[in-house]
């Protein structure tokens, strides 16, 4: 029997500051989303009873040590806000679910790093790394406050739906190759 | 004609600056400076918060050291309070402590300074850096990222956040470490020594192969100060400020926290956001001094644990009886703090203090000021307020380390321009070189000013009438 696809979706962002903190946002609301509580800390990856192999987690930016936590999945979902996405994604407006590549890129600060560059440093240290997405949510407002802007709630919402449909859809039928 | 070489933003630092490398007709170095463009000025934009909130606003100033913003801010809060932490609450602020020097100190080894030392200052520069190093060793950097994860975890088990944590309040800390947090730390440690100790090689190594360099790279006279406990060895946590001169005679063997502005005065200069402090009965610039794992391993007599005692007797041995002067030593003796960590660390854990359920003492004291000192991983850190009869913040003061490293920095930079710029033969691996002095003292401008900023490398050949004469650009 094949086994589950074990899932990772991985909120970024400052939730102080606006709608740099839709990942934690869509964290939020896809686990609500598929009957589960809101996470009540920022690092559970605890699984959930109906989709067993999917866990989250949320953090304020990518480091380094994110190489180590994410080498036994076979799909992370990089949730993050974005200042500009196309419009290529799977929804009407800027919300994007895009396959990203494992690609090293210098790192500005050692506390600040690029999704292909986690998943990169995973395949240098293990030989392999799992597949990556990034689900990117449009933000416009990035100063202090706790809450997501109008437009950037409602692109969550929608982004939070359109993730909920991949999930189901790779835990039945797959990932795509 | 004289000429002004730029660099900036300086790379692999956390934060911004720029170097300018001041050029006579002949092309040699006559001045060199390090300057800090960034401004945030947490300190006035603090005055009228209430003071029990500084641990949680403080530890925002950074994402490196956030533990150490949060620790020195709660030790002042205890000031204030008149309240002394309960044993377990001090122990498990100590942890937290521990857990920020392991992935600190490791992650700047590898990372910041790594490429320099393992690839060399020469290499080429699209390869120097963490890629090249993830590429070329990719063994030796999954270990340092390992330790990163375990400081990392310590930190969220005790503090509950990795980055920007909750944990500490006046009088103790708010949640205690579960039994099994505390075996899932211990079954890790003997992992995490053979990290360090792998790393204590490589820099051994280093210093064999470049001998004579690592002698001279901005080697310079200079005072030290750190926090040393009652018997004078290394204290990261609580101790008494001991500072000493050039020769290693004590000037002060050791100051309360709470006097520190008898010991400590700062210069401000106008090219510069970040202040210069300097031992203040010498005045300026005979009192300047280093601090950070150098200064520390410089004022203090031993270390009390038994695998960092037995390399900081190794690192003793090259100043032969005075203190180590030259910068590259910096990272020795930061990999020997971080062995110095992970012992206490253990040392904390198997003490049944760790798991008491008494951890915070409460008050109903109000002092009109407070002073919190704790040895940050890049040095001496002082939080000092004062308050109005309800609490509320009328002052902050905050001396962090990469000002104390201000003049040092300056120092630094100097000197290996000197040594190594010829204005008429500019190459990039002379330029590095004069990042690599900064590097040495990890500064970290979020700390010092704060505001991140982007990292490419632009360096200009200017000309006393503006004119650009040569560029390099590194993005």
């Amino acid at each position: 029997m094949q086994r589950a696809i074990r899932l990772l979706v991985l909120g970024i962002g400052n939730p102080s500051r606006t709608d740099d903190g839709v990942g934690h946002y869509v964290v939020e609301q896809l686990r609500c989303h598929l009957g589960r509580s809101p996470a009540d800390t920022n690092d559970d990856y605890s699984g959930w009873s109906e989709f067993p192999t999917v866990q989250t987690t949320r953090v304020h930016q990518l480091t380094p040590e994110i190489s180590l936590d994410i080498k036994d999945f076979d799909v992370v979902v990089f949730v993050d806000a974005s200042i500009g996405c196309g419009n290529g994604g799977d929804l009407p407006g800027d919300v994007d679910l895009s396959p990203v590549m494992a690609e090293i890129s210098i790192a500005p600060v050692s506390h600040h790093w690029a999704a292909g560059s986690i998943l990169a440093l995973t395949a240098h240290f293990f030989g392999r790394a799992p597949k990556g997405y990034v689900l990117s949510i449009p933000g416009r407002d990035f100063s202090f406050g706790d809450a997501l802007s109008p437009r950037t709630k409602e692109d969550a919402d929608r982004a939070v739906r359109l993730l909920a449909e991949h999930i189901e859809g790779w835990l039945k039928g797959g990932l795509p190759q | 004609m004289s000429e002004k070489i730029t660099i900036e933003p300086v790379t692999r630092i956390e934060g911004h600056a720029k170097v300018t490398i001041h050029l006579d007709d002949e092309g040699k170095v006559t001045d060199a400076r390090m300057h800090v463009n960034e401004f945030r000025g947490f300190e006035r934009f603090c005055v009228g918060r209430m003071y029990f909130e500084m641990p949680v606003i403080t530890q925002r100033i950074c994402g490196i050291c956030p533990i150490s913003h949060h620790l020195a801010s709660a030790k002042a809060c205890d000031a204030i309070a008149g309240v002394e932490p309960t044993p377990t609450g001090t122990a498990l602020r100590e942890l937290m402590h521990m857990g920020q020097y392991i992935q600190s100190h490791s992650m700047h080894f590898f990372h910041l300074a790594g490429p320099d030392l393992l690839l060399g200052m020469d290499a080429y520069p699209a390869k120097r850096n963490v890629i090249g190093l993830v590429e070329a060793a990719p063994q030796v950097a999954l270990k340092a990222v390992q330790l990163r994860k375990f400081g990392q975890e310590i930190i969220r088990m005790v503090a509950g956040r990795r980055i920007h944590p909750i944990g500490a309040i006046p009088g103790g800390v708010n949640s205690s470490l579960s039994p099994a947090d505390r075996g899932a730390i211990l079954s890790q440690y003997e992992e995490m020594v053979a990290n360090i100790q792998l790393g204590i090689d490589l820099m051994r190594t280093f210093c064999e192969q470049h001998a004579e360099e690592v002698q001279e790279f901005a080697s310079f006279d200079s005072g030290y100060m750190g926090l040393v406990d009652a018997n004078g060895g290394l204290a990261l946590y609580d101790g008494k400020i001991r500072i000493v001169d050039a020769q290693g005679q004590i000037l002060e063997p050791g100051c309360d926290a709470a006097d520190y502005l008898s010991v400590i005065a700062e210069r401000v200069e106008d090219w510069s956001y970040l202040k210069f402090p300097y031992y203040a009965p010498l005045g300026f610039p005979e009192g300047v001094y280093r601090v950070g794992p150098l200064g520390r391993l410089n004022v203090a007599s031993h270390i009390a644990t038994p695998l960092a005692g037995e390399e900081f007797k190794r690192f003793k041995a090259i100043g032969d009886g005075k203190p180590v002067r030259g910068s590259l030593y910096y990272h020795y003796a930061r990999l020997i703090e971080a062995l110095y960590a992970l012992e206490r660390a253990k040392a904390i854990l198997e003490d049944e203090a760790i798991i008491g359920d008494e951890i915070a003492a409460s008050s109903n004291h109000l002092n009109p000021e407070g002073v919190g000192v704790i040895e940050a991983p890049r040095g001496t850190l002082i939080h000092h307020y004062k308050v109005d009869t309800t609490g509320r913040l009328e002052r902050v003061n905050l001396i962090v380390a990469t000002g104390h490293n201000n003049w040092a920095m300056n120092t630094a930079v100097k000197a290996v321009a000197h040594k190594y710029i010829n204005g008429s033969k500019l190459t990039e691996g002379m330029l590095n070189r004069v990042e690599a002095a900064i590097r040495c003292y990890d500064p970290c401008l979020s700390c010092s000013t704060h505001a991140l900023g982007q990292m490419p490398l632009q360096v200009q050949l200017v000309s006393s009438r503006g004119q650009v004469l040569h560029e390099i650009r590194r993005d």
